[in-house]
């Protein structure tokens, strides 16, 4: 049998690896033979290929030397920095941040967790980037650096040993490439995915564009790619836009409206997803991507109908599902919430997060037989970070139904496993409190406020705290900072006011 | 991710032997009516790379009875296979068709180098005993290594449907090449331009036309006219050139290189290539569409090369198979199925999910058929041979997702471990743990005298502080200890790590630092394990402290860490020798005693003894002492006999700390061996107040080098940043086609680089300048606390308690507070919480913050002097 034919029979089934080592075989026979040569040029792309679409972390050194200074004031709803300005009513705001836990830019959580939605946005100042690396959740502090960004994590400690021994992208002649279609397309790829080297692989991508006539969508395709990871949003942009020009494909589409997002411009975003919808009707990825920007700038009920619209295109879509349910359950409808996500775990989706979810659902909508099974096949499944947040909601189950011995030992439990869970600690605190302990709760909360500056419980405990003690300088200066923290806060508002009195008397 | 699982209806595995790897290509897979059944039943023929061919024909399974869950009982029996043949060659693709005007099917097989025909001829009469033979029709040697074929009705489809004419067969080689076959005979070949690797080949019968996907990713459609036609052209140069000698050049006779009608570019590698109708409503009667599946997207094409449709895929597709949506309606819109490497089948209808379900394999390839009177079967083949048909089951999961605790709760055990639990939780939170018993004791022993250490003795590795110049002798000198480890426990301890921590500028050797176990023994004390520590004296700088600190680390066999921890004054001797006394000084302090002064030789015997001799005999009753530090400072000491009074000057006002407390504690010793009937204890009393001025002298220098060190380091972040913004516009110049001139560009790059150099020496020199006075701060706060302990009569404990808050040691951290912040605010909380006069319930911490100016510290320091100076006492935490 032709060696060729069985490389080309193993990639088709996916054997990358075995591919790989025939071609590899081969080309130490003859190491100017194309065909093997592009073969596994396409296999070990095939195997380091990571949907770079859905991937959008920013780096440290992204974070450290952001020049892309955009307006520090954007408008209402045109930038995800200031997401709470983006709702049109304030009855609107008030029902997203009472009701939904908030992430620490202040957008509400999602449904759905995608790698995407960890990334801070706020700010770009150096201590800013090096204080969220520090002090975000403990698992989680490791930054991404430049080189992890576009690596699998895993394969990175591997590309020694098939990546770069075959072709070395800073040393080939690129012209000579770029001359040859056929192979030019599967290098530029193994460039960019293999290699990470975007500026080689920019340079074969002009050339190609230059010989294709200006009117290959691909080339221009991946030379905005290429430029995007070079961190040159700009040009990314037009390329984009001039692929798109040449052929409306929803690749181009995607990658424009990740540039627009890095970029701080959701409502351009928008406006390129809705062009590329008029062509491409039913396209999943396109009203997605529309429905996570929505989501983005606090525009929840757009989004919302537009995760239904997938559903009612692809029942199956899980994060569709999962953002559905989620806002279904802090609309105190938590009976159709528990359905849904009752759907996901038939789907075969088992994590400890679903079960969780589903032992909150079966709370609330008082079926506690159910509470406490789910809790425990949670925890069975959760691994660290998780771990903390099942044993946060443990801790609320016991408050609620009276038991504040177990609840205390939840949220110990739950500090201890993840020392930076800093709702527990304000919890923790207000327990403390019931106790009579009072300098305890003031440091339970003080801890809870100095890894977690965006949320306003502990400050208005801290406040209310300080306002028993007679501390009233002390309790203005926290209650105007739980109000910082979330401006709508009625309580503070009201502490405010009392103390305004009290200290007029004065 | 779905709801649904398929069903099985028939199973077979084409794997021969146990054990035997079977390796099957998607290819080698079709379904026809190979043995011209007058039923027309579909039968299944199968390959292998191992060159075995298989045919079945399923047949519904009988259920006997059995729970239809269970799979096995739909697994195939021995008659529905057919035919079982081995081939001499591998079977690199299997085709169906009317190949023979004898035969309605005939199976065409590709092997590597040779396309046969065959039929499946039956003989025997009855129906069940009838025995099928695989007749071999035609065959043709290939020139090339095959890579692919496709078959059809070439260039008869679009006119008229010919039925009694044969279809032909299109193979692709590894190289290229399209040679089409009629029957037994030859037609013509082609070549395919920019050609690197074999793409999928697909006919479309509607449409006469061949695709195919080149290995620059873009699919390419050729009309069979083309190919003809392309035939003429060529045969015309092909005269022309075999005129000018193309000699043997012969296999490229055929070599000009087509043009495709049309190409779209995909932009990713392609998996399958089907054709059928897609688009719905349409009145058209052939309007076939061209359905490719990529690696990462679904495009449908129109039979212009229009995209119709893309969708891409969140999962990698493996196969694809099309079907119509309405059973047995010809030219009914299809619905396309699409098999995933995660195990799923889905099905769409244009770009809506109808259906999806998770199959038990990976498919090579998937197609939907009918058998019997049932329709619309899923029939797929794994890479490793096994062969399942199976239908969409509609049941809802049968297997609930299940929740543990099906048994019933027995709420009384629950209650009594809650219970019991609960009692450990309040043990656990009032008692405090208790100390294990066997922990590991530490003793540090130091003798008071310097050893002069041979040469392999020294521990290279530490460079030299050589003190031959001060001290006169040919070696190193250090002081030579020991460290002794007790370990009492029954049970093994393991990684003992020890460390030592020595104030500057000493530098301390332990020997061995690791001891990976040590075993623990029931039978009473063990003889403990000696360390050696060797400690240097250093010359760059004053004593900042006197105590060593020794700690072992080490874990118990449960894994806890522990650890044990001691401490030790350090010799004088290490800090400094006597030279010959010195008379002058700027500083001097009196300390006045209530006994008769003793000769200082008898105080200070052993730094007397660890000196020369001479000197010793020339100074032995002379009643003044001059200490030298190896950094250079002298200490003299003083003694009034009579008055019991004490003078200790030096030109470094820093300098007297160590000698005083030495002498403090020599002369507490003194006289507690020398009154052994306890009568009135040692007083001794500051003669002047205590200098507040130098300290705060000291502060304030420090305060300002700190300053001056961090401007210096805003500076260099400014200069930092001005040279990227410069780099940067050098960038933009570079880069532009038509450059604007520099315009002294590069003087600037030139200055800032400068600056940013000479901000950095400065750094360097002024930080160490800095560290400089933080010793100076550290010295004399070490001499303010000794005085301030002799003038106020403080206990040790007070003096302890008070070190705490005005600490003599100072630190630096790059943006973090400085010692002048810290000591501010522990100082004013210790103002208010243990030196005032009334006793205050709660007082809270103020908080550390940053300083502008010296003013407050000093003003809380002199209130501290002044309250003590009023008579209250420093009240000491119960």
């Amino acid at each position: 049998m032709d060696p060729l034919w069985l490389a080309q029979s193993k990639y088709r089934r996916r054997k990358y690896q075995e591919c790989v080592e025939i071609c590899t075989e081969n080309l130490h026979r003859n190491p100017y033979d194309e065909s093997f040569w592009y073969l596994k040029c396409r296999a070990l792309t095939a195997i380091d290929w990571l949907d770079d679409i859905e991937l959008d972390d920013d780096t440290l050194g992204d974070q450290l030397l952001d020049e892309n200074a955009i307006a520090q004031m954007p408008r209402p709803g045109t930038s995800m920095n200031r997401p709470a300005t983006g709702m049109s009513t304030a009855a609107g705001q008030l029902r997203t941040r009472t009701g939904r836990p908030v992430s620490s830019t202040g957008r509400p959580v999602s449904g759905f967790a995608r790698p995407t939605s960890s990334a801070l946005r706020q700010g770009t100042s150096l201590e800013r980037a090096l204080g969220t690396a520090g002090g975000r959740r403990m698992m989680t502090a490791r930054p991404v650096t430049g080189s992890g960004r576009y690596v699998r994590l895993g394969t990175a400690s591997m590309l020694e040993h098939c990546g770069d021994s075959f072709i070395d992208s800073d040393k080939i002649d690129i012209r000579k490439y770029a001359k040859k279609p056929g192979l030019a397309r599967a290098l530029g790829d193994y460039m960019l995915y293999v290699d990470h080297n975007p500026k080689r692989a920019l340079e074969l991508c002009s050339h190609s564009t230059k010989l294709t006539d200006y009117r290959d969508w691909w080339w221009k395709e991946r030379l905005g790619k290429c430029y995007y990871q070079l961190g040159m949003f700009r040009d990314a942009e037009k390329q984009f836009l001039s692929s798109q020009k040449n052929c409306c494909t929803v690749l181009a589409t995607l990658d424009l409206c990740k540039v627009y997002m890095k970029m701080d411009q959701p409502l351009k975003a928008l406006e390129a997803f809705e062009k590329s919808l008029e062509k491409h009707k039913h396209s999943i990825s396109l009203i997605l991507g529309m429905s996570r920007c929505h989501d983005s700038v606090n525009n929840i009920e757009e989004a919302l109908t537009l995760y239904k619209q997938v559903v009612q295109l692809e029942p199956s879509n899980v994060e569709a599902l999962a953002c559905l349910a989620n806002d279904h359950f802090y609309n105190d409808q938590p009976e159709i919430a528990l359905r849904y996500y009752r759907r996901l775990l038939q789907m075969g989706v088992n994590n400890a997060e679903i079960w969780n979810n589903v032992a909150l659902c079966c709370f609330y909508s008082s079926q506690y037989d159910m509470t406490i099974h789910c809790f425990e096949k949670a925890l069975a499944l959760a691994v660290d970070e998780g771990m903390a947040d099942v044993w946060y909601n443990v801790g609320h189950i016991a408050i609620a139904i009276g038991d504040i011995g177990l609840a205390y030992q939840a949220f110990k439990i739950a500090v201890s496993v993840d020392a930076n869970h800093a709702e527990s600690y304000n919890n923790l605190g207000v327990l403390e409190l019931k106790r009579g302990s009072f300098e305890q709760a003031r440091s339970n909360f003080q801890v809870a406020e100095r890894i977690a500056p965006h949320l306003h419980e502990p400050k208005y405990n801290s406040a209310l705290i300080a306002f028993d003690a007679g501390d009233y300088e002390e309790s203005v200066e926290m209650a105007n900072n739980s109000l910082e923290a979330f401006p709508e806060h009625e309580d503070s508002k009201d502490l405010l006011q009392q103390l305004d009195k009290i200290l007029s008397l004065l | 991710m779905s709801l649904f699982r398929t069903k099985d209806w028939w199973r077979a595995s084409v794997a021969g032997e146990e054990g035997e790897e079977t390796e099957c290509d998607g290819l080698a897979f079709c379904a026809a009516n190979l043995d011209n059944d007058p039923s027309g039943s579909l039968k299944l023929a199968v390959g292998t790379l191992g060159g075995i061919l298989r045919v079945y024909a399923p047949r519904e399974p009988e259920t006997t009875g059995a729970d239809p869950q269970q799979g096995p009982s739909s697994h195939a029996n021995s008659e529905d296979s057919i035919i079982e043949v081995q081939l001499e060659h591998p079977i690199l693709q299997l085709e169906a068709g009317y190949f023979s005007p004898d035969y309605d099917t005939c199976l065409a097989v590709l092997h590597p180098r040779l396309l046969r025909v065959y039929a499946l001829h039956k003989s025997g009469s009855a129906q069940d005993l009838q025995e099928v033979t695989l007749q071999k029709l035609y065959e043709h040697k290939l020139e090339r290594s095959a890579a692919n074929m496709c078959s059809g009705p070439f260039g008869r489809a679009s006119t008229d449907l010919d039925t009694t004419e044969c279809d032909a067969i299109c193979v692709q080689s590894l190289d290229g090449q399209l040679s089409i076959f009629e029957q037994s005979s030859f037609a013509f070949s082609r070549f395919l331009g920019n050609f690197v690797v074999p793409g999928p080949l697909r006919y479309c019968k509607g449409l006469d036309m061949f695709f195919t996907v080149n290995s620059s990713y873009e699919v390419e459609c050729y009309k069979y006219q083309t190919l003809t036609s392309a035939t003429l052209s060529d045969n015309s140069k092909k005269d022309e050139s075999s005129l000018k000698a193309l000699g043997e050049n012969n296999s490229f006779k055929h070599g000009k290189k087509l043009e495709a009608n049309w190409r779209f570019v995909l932009g990713e590698g392609c998996v399958d290539i089907q054709c059928s109708r897609f688009t719905r409503g349409l009145k058209k009667a052939w309007t076939d569409d061209v359905i490719i599946l990529g690696e990462r997207t679904l495009f449908v094409l129109s039979s212009e090369g229009e995209c119709k449709l893309q969708k891409r895929l969140e999962y990698p597709p493996t196969c694809l198979a099309v079907y119509p949506s309405k059973l047995g309606e010809q030219g009914a819109a299809c619905n396309i199925m699409v098999a995933t490497s995660t195990g799923y089948l889905m099905v769409y209808d244009s770009e809506r999910l109808i259906w999806s379900a998770r199959h038990d394999m990976v498919p090579v390839s998937v197609k939907v058929l009918t058998f019997g009177d049932l329709g619309g079967l899923v029939t797929t083949l794994d890479d490793k041979g096994a062969l399942a048909v199976s239908y969409m089951g509609t049941d809802p999961p049968t297997q609930v997702v299940s929740i543990a605790g099906e048994e019933q709760l027995n709420f009384e055990e629950m209650e009594s471990e809650h219970r019991q639990l609960l009692n450990v939780i309040r043990q656990h939170a009032t008692q405090k743990p208790s100390e294990p018993v066997d922990i590991l004791m530490l003793r540090a022993q130091i003798p008071q005298y310097m050893k002069a250490l041979g040469e392999g003795e020294y521990g290279g590795s530490r460079g030299g502080y050589d003190l031959e110049d001060e001290l006169g002798g040919r070696h190193s000198k250090a002081v030579v200890g020991k460290i002794f480890l007790n370990y009492s426990g029954i049970s093994d301890i393991t990684d003992v790590s020890i460390s030592v921590d020595v104030p500057e500028p000493i530098v301390a050797e332990a020997e061995p630092s690791h001891i990976s176990c040590i075993k623990g023994g029931s039978s009473g004390r063990q003889t403990p394990i000696v360390i050696q520590l060797k400690l240097f004296p250093g010359t760059h700088c004053l004593p900042s402290d006197r105590t060593l600190n020794v700690s072992a680390s080490y874990q118990t066999p449960s894994g806890e860490p522990r650890i044990s921890h001691c401490e030790v004054q350090l010799p004088l001797c290490l800090f400094g020798t006597l030279v010959s006394p010195v008379k002058n000084a700027t500083y001097k302090l009196t300390l006045d005693t209530n006994k008769d002064a003793p000769q200082l030789v008898n105080v200070f015997e052993d730094i007397f003894a660890s000196c020369q001799d001479n000197y010793f005999e020339m100074n032995s009753n002379v009643n003044v002492m001059s200490f030298k530090y190896f950094s250079g400072e002298i200490v003299t000491t003083i003694v009034s006999k009579n008055a019991g009074r004490y003078r200790i000057q030096s030109d470094c006002n820093g300098a007297m700390w160590l000698i005083l407390q030495e002498l403090k504690e020599r002369l507490a010793a003194y006289y507690a061996a020398a009154d052994q009937e306890g009568g009135e204890g040692l007083q001794i009393s500051l003669s002047d107040n205590v200098p507040l001025e130098i300290l705060f002298e000291c502060i304030d220098k420090h305060f300002n080098s700190v300053e001056y060190v961090n401007k210096l380091h805003s500076d260099l972040e400014l200069h930092g940043r001005r040279f990227r913004a410069v780099q940067k516009r050098f960038l933009v110049r570079f880069k532009d086609r038509r450059p604007e001139p520099l315009s002294h560009l590069e003087a600037l790059l030139d200055d800032t680089y400068d600056n940013i150099i000479d901000c950095c020496v400065r750094i360097d020199e002024t930080t160490a300048d800095m560290m400089d006075r933080a010793r100076d701060i550290v010295h004399n706060c070490h001499l303010f606390l000794s005085l301030l302990q002799c003038q106020f009569n403080l206990t040790e404990k007070q003096i302890h308690f008070l070190k705490k808050f005005l600490n003599p040691q100072v630190e630096h951290s790059q943006g973090g507070f400085i010692w002048e912040e810290y000591t501010e605010a522990a100082l004013s909380y210790l103002l208010k919480a243990h030196l005032s006069k009334s006793q205050k319930d709660t007082i809270s911490f103020g908080g550390v913050s940053k300083m502008t100016s010296t003013a407050k510290l000093k003003k809380l320091i002199s209130t501290m002097v002044e309250r003590f100076s009023r008579g209250i006492t420093l009240r000491l935490p119960s």
